[in-house]
């Protein structure tokens, strides 16, 4: 038995030496879109080094499963996804082409930013793909309000100090600093866009939601009605109504959706048509959350106007 | 031990294991004394750290080997009997929660071919003019366990039911992946693909010329590398038995233009010598952010029933193209796959080879146009080779469904140089959870 055991252990000590990363070595996390990328790469500090799998121009719901996204996932020890399905049609298949198990869902090694926030939009009632491919799980889209940004920041900084306990006290000072980034920024955010409360608007696809709950904008309603399907004339003609008897002016446009059909609802509705960069990186400097959300406030401000003519169409 | 002994004891060590865990976790509070879980002074260094996990692993695992003894702790370990109280629709073992995801797909086929029909070779499945169910396809997929994911494909044609494809896959296992069960070969590109995701109505001609309709599956092993390289490279090692059901046309006594050969009974290969052997190699190497380029290369080995030796070989090449920010509305991409087919010892036969090649361009968000060549008997006599050529329309609502239109012109030279023509139309849908797309 003493033999069995003294040779469990040099076998324990053997596999923990090969396995086992180097104290000092950086951990790798991937992240599905540069969103989490940066959040991680605030959280993380030097303590990590961070790769990203969609681009900031990039639509995140139709990427293809490159293979060479296995070979960069092969090698991370976190993977951050959204989740709620945004990345149903090529993670999966990434994940198991990686053939990493450290990254495997249920693994601590796998985290979902999504499961941070509440998410809205859940459909009720009967799900079927009559309504598109709908999200069965909720609005993906959550990284447009500020405050989703924090509460996935604080997912993200505790799974790296979960997996990384030596460095838990850099991640909380980090994930300190970056409260502070966002909450500076959101006063100056909500107080510029204060004024358009109750504004109505209309986007192109369900993707600002979120930032439209966060600051009091009034979405309309959508030009593509079902995702993932091209919205048909009767549709559209039905928006156009909708919005000249909402007096919505503005059409928010995801600026990797072809801008061909936004621009002719618009012209009918008498609207202007924001092509807008949804993730960072997705135009030019939007090289940070402050910097991409300074953007769309600047670029939403500027299209509605002076707020009193806002305000005189409540 | 039997099964039901190894769950008590299991039970057993989980919650002998559990509790007094728990107990250390939650001390009682001590007023204004120092937090229980202070660090002693001198923190170990993390070789030290590490060096005291594996201690503690070593004497966990020792202890587990002295628990296996005969009746240790089992009765002790006894659940209280749970019945009468809140019993569940699960507490009968008919939940949903866990079940496999299933999803369907189905081929209608509706067309005219101006093929006689004598001359239409069953082997090969060609277009025939009519309305058809082309494929139903049902396929199951479910994590099993921590260490296992399992994929069923059952396709139903209107004479049969059977599985096209049903194996495990590993998922614990650094680098790799090991399949087990009922596994297509790893033959280049198109052979690994189920009927609903066929660039094309038909499989390449001389893929379903030489490989038959169904391409390679067997039941066998597969181990699928991914090589730590800085670019993908994959290989896959496979070892399968084609004795299970019609066995594979590169190895039994058929020969292609006699389909009607018996197969003799006498050949049954059950030797080690007897199984089929696979090596692929696929690399696929980034050329721009939206261009990719894929070369791969197949060896396929095995005794045929003529006792001889069947090689095949084949190459592949792909290049894709996706602009990256308007991946929805255009995309493009160009295969070239090359066959070569030696079976050793068939009497009067020469080695085969053939090749075909597709464009594939996405010009709307729903709307494609595909053209493909194909050509089976190369290098042979130019009398013997057989050229088809396909154009395709393709409608794609979106992602689960698709309405394609294919004209298709074949010229036999032996054949007097007549034409076949064909146009056919065909209906693809799937059912059931989002799929994620094999690159």
């Amino acid at each position: 038995m003493m033999l069995h055991r003294s040779s469990l252990f040099v076998f324990a000590l053997v596999a923990s030496t090969l396995c086992a990363s180097p104290a000092w070595a950086e951990l790798r996390v991937v992240t599905t879109t540069t969103d989490l990328g940066w959040i991680a790469h605030v959280v993380g500090g030097d303590r990590i080094h961070v790769d990203t799998i969609c681009a900031g121009n990039q639509d995140p719901h139709f990427l293809q499963a490159r293979p060479s996204y296995m070979v960069t996932l092969s090698r991370a020890d976190l993977l951050v996804a959204v989740g709620l399905e945004l990345e149903v049609g090529w993670l999966p298949a990434l994940i198991q082409g990686a053939r990493r198990p450290a990254i495997n869902p249920g693994r601590p090694g796998y985290l979902e930013a999504a499961t941070a926030i509440q998410p809205i939009d859940v459909p009720v009632g009967g799900v079927d793909r009559s309504r598109g491919d709908i999200h069965p799980f909720g609005n993906p889209h959550f990284w447009l309000d500020p405050l989703n940004v924090k509460l996935a920041a604080r997912a993200i900084a505790d799974r790296l100090a979960q997996l990384d306990p030596a460095d838990a006290p850099v991640f909380r000072a980090n994930l300190a600093t970056l409260n502070g980034r966002i909450d500076r920024r959101m006063q100056r955010w909500q107080a510029t866009l204060a004024p358009y409360r109750g504004t109505k608007i209309a986007s192109y696809h369900a993707t600002f939601n979120y930032f439209a709950r966060r600051f009091g904008l009034q979405q309309v309603g959508y030009l593509e009605d079902r995702p993932g399907i091209p919205p048909s004339p009767g549709h559209l003609v039905d928006l156009v109504r909708q919005m000249r008897a909402a007096h919505a002016r503005v059409i928010l446009h995801e600026n990797f959706y072809d801008p061909a059909t936004s621009r002719v609802v618009a012209e009918r509705a008498d609207a202007q048509v924001l092509l807008l960069p949804v993730s960072i990186g997705g135009a030019p400097a939007t090289s940070s959350y402050e910097r991409l959300l300074d953007l769309i406030v600047g670029q939403v401000v500027a299209a509605l106007g002076p707020a009193q003519t806002a305000a005189a169409h409540p | 031990m039997d099964w039901t002994g190894r769950a008590r004891l299991a039970a057993f060590l989980i919650l002998g294991g559990a509790t007094p865990a728990l107990a250390q976790d939650a001390p009682p509070p001590v007023e204004g004394g120092a937090p229980p879980d202070e660090a002693p002074p001198g923190e170990p260094s993390p070789s030290e750290a590490e060096a005291t996990r594996a201690r503690e692993e070593a004497d966990m695992a020792a202890a587990l080997q002295q628990a296996e003894g005969p009746a240790a702790g089992v009765e002790t370990a006894r659940a209280p009997a749970s019945e009468g109280t809140g019993a569940t629709a699960s507490s009968r073992g008919l939940s949903n929660l866990l079940n496999p995801a299933i999803s369907g797909n189905g081929l209608l086929l509706a067309g005219y071919s101006s093929r006689d029909e004598e001359d239409a070779v069953e082997e090969r499945a060609d277009l025939e003019t009519g309305l058809s169910i082309q494929e139903l396809e049902v396929a199951l997929s479910a994590i099993i366990d921590p260490f296992l994911r399992a994929d069923m494909v059952l396709t139903a044609s209107a004479e049969e039911i059977g599985f096209e494809e049903a194996y495990v896959t590993t998922l614990e296992i650094p680098h790799l992946a090991v399949r087990g069960g009922l596994i297509k070969a790893a033959v280049g590109r198109h052979n690994i693909l189920h009927s609903h995701a066929f660039p094309f109505l038909t499989g390449p001609l001389p893929w379903r010329a030489l490989l038959g309709p169904e391409g390679l599956a067997a039941p066998g092993v597969s181990v699928d590398l991914l090589i730590p390289l800085p670019w993908y490279t994959e290989l896959n090692l496979q070892v399968l038995d084609d004795h299970f059901g019609e066995p594979w046309a590169i190895l039994a006594n058929q020969t292609p233009d006699d389909p009607d050969t018996e197969i003799d009974e006498s050949l049954d290969r059950r030797a080690l010598e007897d199984l089929a052997y696979v090596a692929h190699l696929k690399t696929l190497f980034d050329l721009s952010a939206s261009t990719t380029l894929e070369v791969g290369a197949t060896v396929v080995g095995g005794r045929n029933a003529f006792d001889g030796w069947t090689s095949l070989v084949a190459g592949d090449m792909t290049v894709k193209w996706r602009p990256v920010a308007a991946a929805r509305y255009t995309s493009f991409d160009w295969q070239t796959e090359v066959l070569w087919l030696d079976r050793g010892h068939a009497p009067g036969e020469d080695p085969i080879g053939g090749a075909h090649t597709h464009l594939r361009y996405q010009f709307a968000q729903q709307w494609w146009v595909q053209g493909r060549g194909a050509v089976l008997g190369i290098p042979g006599s130019k009398d013997e080779r057989v050229w088809r050529g396909e154009a395709l329309a393709a409608f794609v609502p979106d992602e689960f469904s698709a309405l394609r239109l294919q004209y298709g012109l074949e010229r036999a030279q032996a054949e007097g140089a007549s034409f076949v023509h064909d146009v056919f139309l065909q209906v693809i849908f799937s059912m059931g959870p989002h799929p994620a797309h094999a690159y």
